[in-house]
């Protein structure tokens, strides 16, 4: 029987890659003993068997124990929350799973979450003090699956190929003999080297930080997500390639992480936290838009780099030992005595100070550590106010992006010290309660970005549609805003004179808003069906402002799970349609005209056989608006518009919501796709298709306006 | 004062090298000079990468001797690409151009030796980091690219993971592969003692005290420090980039021992080798070769983007010689008002270097659609000599060099000349105008 040790050692995994447990029984022989019986048993059929270490207890005993029975719940999954912990390093008692909850005990010995030892930060990030220079690690609470070896489960396959030396790791199993995740790394590292130097722990790293951020994602939007592409698991490559790069490959099902020299040593971006839960957090929005990758305006691909950075951000701060340290930093001398007395100044909690000293601070170490002094990007601060919209310097979608992270810090600075000011006495208070309430504000926040996704439009995303899709979200589970979370962030992007544009969100359960009509409507099958989302959108497309002259596909249709105000369980149904439109460019301004009071109507040629809705040429006046291709695009490229719309059904089949951004023809759309059109189709056209990496410089560098090319 | 003397007469010549350019321009006087004689002689780049058939970089040597009857007054490379300078790494050019002695040697601002990384001189001015910092990347860059060589070279044992990825960046790579240790130590002994130039946007270089009467305008490539529309932001990225890029070492690029797919296949999926994503493998490794393939590109671009854009002006003749210039480096000239002095050289050009041997992105469509056949260029007579080679660049693909719809559009305007039409043995070709009366047109005349 191998010990730890051996297993540590690798030994395990040299020689016991699991392959006999999963030849065909044939190839095992036929034995009918139950000793072969049981060898033969696969870890699924094991997996429900008593462990082996613990006896089965009665309801009653875990009762007299302390521990409340378990309650049923909805199939959501578990929470992670900010009880993930900072673990100094050094031998420890990670939860067993067979007793880390009192489910597991009265049922089936089963958890539901089990925690994984992941790199805090990053590995330069040593801190004195509390680490005594040693690698920071956390524990991540992770939702259990059954774990084959790679490791790999139900959405995740960890494959360790390096394709610059075609070297192949064998597949880690991090799995005890019931296929559920154990920890054997960390309880015996002794050395940071194990950590960046072993195929395991780079396994067990993205593996976890993934599971998180995924389980992050089905926690707020209430329902499973799946990916952009026609798969269930996503690929993850820890070391896919010497490149100082990580990114996301929608083709190849993966996300690749590479590895370099840096100026400090090796360094390796699977161990870095942030660049997990950022290329991840692309992935996951690629399934839950899949057209944000398409060609569209700046904000779009820009939208993308945000939330994958304030996605790696606010994970970073929701770990407590990470802010305290920042603020602590932020005392300078007196850090020390407030490391001993716990009691904080009222000063060092002032909006601008958390922002600049803590927040920032920590952005920039993110930012900083993956390679040496400056890195290849990290997101910056900017300076506030309305000049980006016309500097091209920000029609880079990684130098716009930090329009809205700028914003969401200025937002989480404001919640942060709401949240505080009833806490402070006498011009000071509680270090740790400053802390968890900084890192409670940090994962609040996330959640109404996470929401706020459900409430933006498959297409033409911009940033206006970004703040209010948050607001709209947050207000539905969040009405009373006891913290002025919602004053907070208005007040972040008005920063950048980014404001609501309520007129793209409409509530049709509203007195004022007209009623759709639900006549043959079947609700049941609304949920879950493309096809009777099409016939609503059918029945009331004029209401609806959709054009149905033009092709309309209703992409996804899915029920989410929220817990309203009220602490019950409210059902949503969410679909996406989305609407194409392609046309030459010389006929593009043949297409529609709008007028100054808003009509829209077609062109036709000849007058006397125009219908309702349309007008000739001739009868447009100065003011009319007609799209036109940008100067010097031949006159047979095709020009693709495009429009679409998130409908939201609330638990009564009523149309809650309907987020537009529409092929029809007013005086907005046509400004919006003429926007559009000369973004992608002008002298500086981004290169296609778009791309989710850290390192942008290529794309720099290679870029040559298509006007001037033969 | 004595005014200084004007060539009466100009000849180009242009020698078959292939895929790479070698142009000699001749400037004769209807006097003597004081050194009593009476032709200067300018040579713009030798290098080729692809001799044509029946041919031999050194044959070049020999006729430059002949032509410039053994005194060459001024080289210049216009960027350190190997085919523009690839002929005076042979050892016996060398010896030929050593008798040839130029006194005159112009090459862009990124070759300044004040500005080298490892440089002990000053900057060239209070604000130069920004220059030096890019001379930096690109050295960094070239020399991780040169790391790429004995990758392709030395395919060993892994034929199929290394086979493809050599063919589809073979003709860039060739291109910036190391750099052309012995071409440079002959330029940097031409240009010791002062006779070395270094040229940006504006620069006046003095071609006059070399050539008498003949003018060098320098169109491009700008300073990084001056060019706006390029933010300084972008530059610094690529810096860092190219910097964590040049720690490579070239054992990490090599393939582990036994590192082929067969054997990952058999790591990842134990013995019976059925694995669910089998295909994944194939994607990565073209994903690396993608990614190694456009850093190639990019170091391509940005050395093609220092070439020197020269606009020599003898009496009433004047010729555009833009090396390899690519859109970028153009943009900065092109996006000056019609009225400044530098652009509007521009409108009246009678000899038209085709820049990057006929590619597509070295030609902007601006300066040929709406510059030289705008309404008083339009009837202006001009000669296009393009040096190129076909079959070597995109071949195959949607853009092939030369690109046959620029050489369509060229042709509309000018008469076209090109060394990938001449016969087999046919070494160079020559045009000739009189510099004293306008609107002559170059006419060919061997």
């Amino acid at each position: 029987m191998l010990d730890r040790r051996d297993i540590i050692n690798g030994a395990r995994i040299r020689d016991e890659h699991q392959y006999p447990e999963r030849l065909p029984p044939i190839l095992l022989g036929q034995s009918d003993d139950a000793q072969t019986r049981q060898k033969r048993k696969t870890k699924r059929d094991k997996r429900f068997d008593a462990p082996r270490s613990v006896k089965p207890q009665s309801v009653t005993s875990v009762l007299r124990a302390g521990h409340s029975p378990p309650e049923s719940t909805p199939a959501a999954p578990m929470a992670p929350s900010a009880a993930d912990s900072i673990m100094p390093p050094g031998p420890s008692a990670p939860p067993d799973p067979a007793v880390s909850s009192s489910t597991a005990a009265v049922t089936s010995g089963m958890p539901r979450t089990v925690g994984i030892t992941i790199i805090a930060q990053d590995p330069s990030m040593k801190t004195e003090g509390v680490t005594d220079n040693r690698i920071l690690t956390a524990q991540v609470k992770v939702p259990v699956e059954l774990l084959e070896p790679g490791p790999r489960g139900h959405r995740f396959f960890v494959v360790d190929y390096d394709a610059t030396t075609g070297a192949a790791q064998p597949p880690v199993d991090l799995a005890d003999d019931r296929g559920v995740f154990y920890e054997y790394f960390a309880r015996d590292c002794t050395t940071d080297d194990q950590y960046g130097g072993s195929a395991e722990f780079r396994a067990q790293n993205v593996y976890a930080i993934a599971a998180r951020t995924l389980s992050l994602f089905e926690l707020h939007l209430g329902r499973r997500v799946p990916w952009g592409f026609d798969s269930h698991q996503l690929h993850l490559v820890p070391n896919a390639a010497l490149m100082a790069n990580a990114y996301y490959d929608r083709e190849g099902q993966a996300v690749l992480f590479g590895y370099c020299d840096g100026a400090k040593g090796p360094v390796q971006t699977c161990l870095s936290h942030d660049v997990v839960a950022h290329e991840v957090t692309h992935a996951i929005l690629d399934g839950l838009r899949p057209q944000y990758l398409a060609p569209g305006l700046p904000d779009q691909i820009a939208f993308h780099e945000a939330l994958a950075d304030l996605v790696a951000l606010l994970s970073v701060f929701e770990l407590p030992g990470v802010l305290r340290e920042a603020l602590l930093a932020g005392m300078g001398k007196a850090a020390d005595e407030i490391r001993v007395s716990r009691r904080l100044p009222a000063r060092a909690v002032q909006p601008n100070v958390l922002e600049d000293s803590v927040l920032w601070a920590i952005a920039e170490q993110v930012g900083k550590s993956a390679l040496g002094e400056r890195a290849v990007r990290y997101p910056r601060r900017m300076e506030a106010g309305a000049g980006w919209r016309t500097d091209a310097d920000y029609d880079e979608p990684h130098r716009r992006c930090e329009i809205i992270v700028t914003a969401v810090m200025r937002t989480l600075s404001l919640m942060w010290t709401n949240r505080l000011v009833a806490l402070t006495h006498e011009g000071f208070l509680d270090l740790d309660r400053a802390v968890e309430e900084g890192a409670t504000a940090a994962g609040h926040l996330l959640a109404m970005m996470i929401r706020g996704i459900d409430y933006l439009p498959p297409v033409d995303v911009e940033f206006e549609d970004v703040l209010d899709g948050v607001l709209v979200a947050d207000e539905v589970v969040s009405p009373d805003d006891f913290f002025g979370y919602r004053g907070a962030l208005r007040d972040g992007f008005a920063l950048f004179d980014i404001r609501s544009l309520t007129p793209n969100i409409v509530d049709h359960t509203a007195t004022t808003t007209p009623w759709p009509t639900y006549t043959n409507l079947n609700f049941t099958s609304l949920r879950t069906d493309r096809d009777e989302v099409f016939r609503f959108i059918w029945e009331n497309a004029e209401l609806l402002n959709i054009d149905m002259q033009q092709r309309l596909f209703v992409s996804r249709v899915r029920v989410a799970n929220r817990i309203g105000p009220d602490g019950l369980a409210v059902e949503e149904v969410i679909a996406e349609y989305t609407q194409e439109l392609v046309v030459p460019a010389a006929e593009l301004p043949a297409v529609c005209a709008s007028h100054p009071d808003g009509r829209a109507d077609y062109l036709v040629e000849d007058p006397d056989l125009g219908t309702p809705g349309t007008t000739s040429p001739s009868g447009l006046d100065a003011e009319s608006r007609r799209l036109e291709a940008p100067a010097g695009v031949a006159d047979d490229v095709e020009i693709r518009l495009c429009g679409g719309g998130t409908l939201v059904f609330d638990q009564f089949a009523r149309l809650h919501f309907h987020v537009r951004k529409n092929l029809s023809w007013s005086n907005d759309d046509i400004v919006r796709q003429q926007k559009r059109i000369d973004h992608l189709y002008g002298p500086t056209a981004p290169p296609q298709p778009a791309r989710t990496g850290l390192n942008p410089v290529v794309d720099v560098m290679l870029a040559e306006p298509e006007d001037q090319l033969w | 004062m004595v005014k200084a003397q004007v060539p009466e007469r100009i000849s180009v010549t242009m020698y078959q090298v292939g895929f790479g350019d070698c142009f000699l321009l001749s400037f004769h006087y209807g006097a003597a000079l004081d050194d009593g004689r009476t032709a200067r002689h300018l040579l713009i780049d030798y290098g080729s990468t692809h001799q044509a058939e029946g041919s031999e970089i050194a044959d070049v040597a020999k006729l430059l001797m002949e032509h410039t009857e053994g005194i060459l007054d001024a080289v210049v490379i216009s960027h350190r690409h190997r085919d523009h300078l690839s002929g005076l790494a042979n050892s016996d050019v060398q010896r030929t151009f050593d008798a040839l002695a130029p006194r005159f040697v112009l090459r862009p601002w990124t070759e300044d030796p004040q500005l080298a990384p490892d440089s002990d001189g000053p900057p060239a001015a209070p604000d130069a980091d920004v220059d030096c910092r890019y001379v930096g990347t690109l050295a960094a860059a070239q020399r991780y690219v040169g790391r790429l060589d004995p990758l392709l070279s030395a395919a060993v044992g892994d034929g199929d993971r290394f086979a493809a990825l050599a063919d589809a960046i073979q003709g860039e790579a060739q291109m910036s592969l190391g750099v052309n240790e012995n071409a440079m130590r002959l330029l940097n002994g031409w240009a010791a003692g002062g006779r070395g130039r270094y040229a940006s946007y504006g620069t006046d270089v003095g071609l006059e005290d070399a050539i008498p009467g003949v003018h060098c305008d320098v169109l491009g490539p700008p300073l990084i420090r001056d060019h706006e529309a390029i933010t300084r932001q972008r530059y610094d990225d690529a810096h860092e980039f190219w910097l964590a890029q040049d720690q490579v070492e070239p054992d990490d690029l090599l393939p582990a021992e036994g590192g082929t797919i067969r054997k990952a296949e058999q790591t990842l999926a134990g013995p019976t080798r059925l694995w669910p994503a089998r295909w994944l493998l194939d994607k990565l490794n073209a994903r690396q070769h993608e990614h190694v393939a456009e850093l190639v590109d990019a170091v391509d671009h940005a050395i093609n983007n220092t070439s020197l854009i020269l606009v020599i002006t003898a009496g009433e003749r004047r010729m555009l010689f833009p090396g390899d210039a690519q859109i970028e480096n153009w943009e900065y000239v092109l996006g000056k008002d019609p009225g400044d002095p530098l652009r509007s050289l521009l409108s009246k050009i009678d000899l038209y270097k085709v820049g990057h041997h006929g590619s597509r992105n070295a030609t902007p469509r601006t300066l040929l659609e709406k510059v030289w056949n705008a309404a008083g260029a339009k009837g202006h007579p001009m000669v296009g000599l393009m040096s190129t080679k076909s079959q070597v660049h995109g071949k195959g693909g949607p853009n092939p060099v030369p690109k046959q719809q620029l050489i369509d559009a060229l042709e509309k305007r000018m008469t076209l000349y090109r060394t990938d039409t001449l016969e087999t043995g046919e070494l160079f070709l020559r045009v000739e105008a009189s510099s004293v009366q306008d609107g002559i047109a170059f006419a060919r005349v061997m």
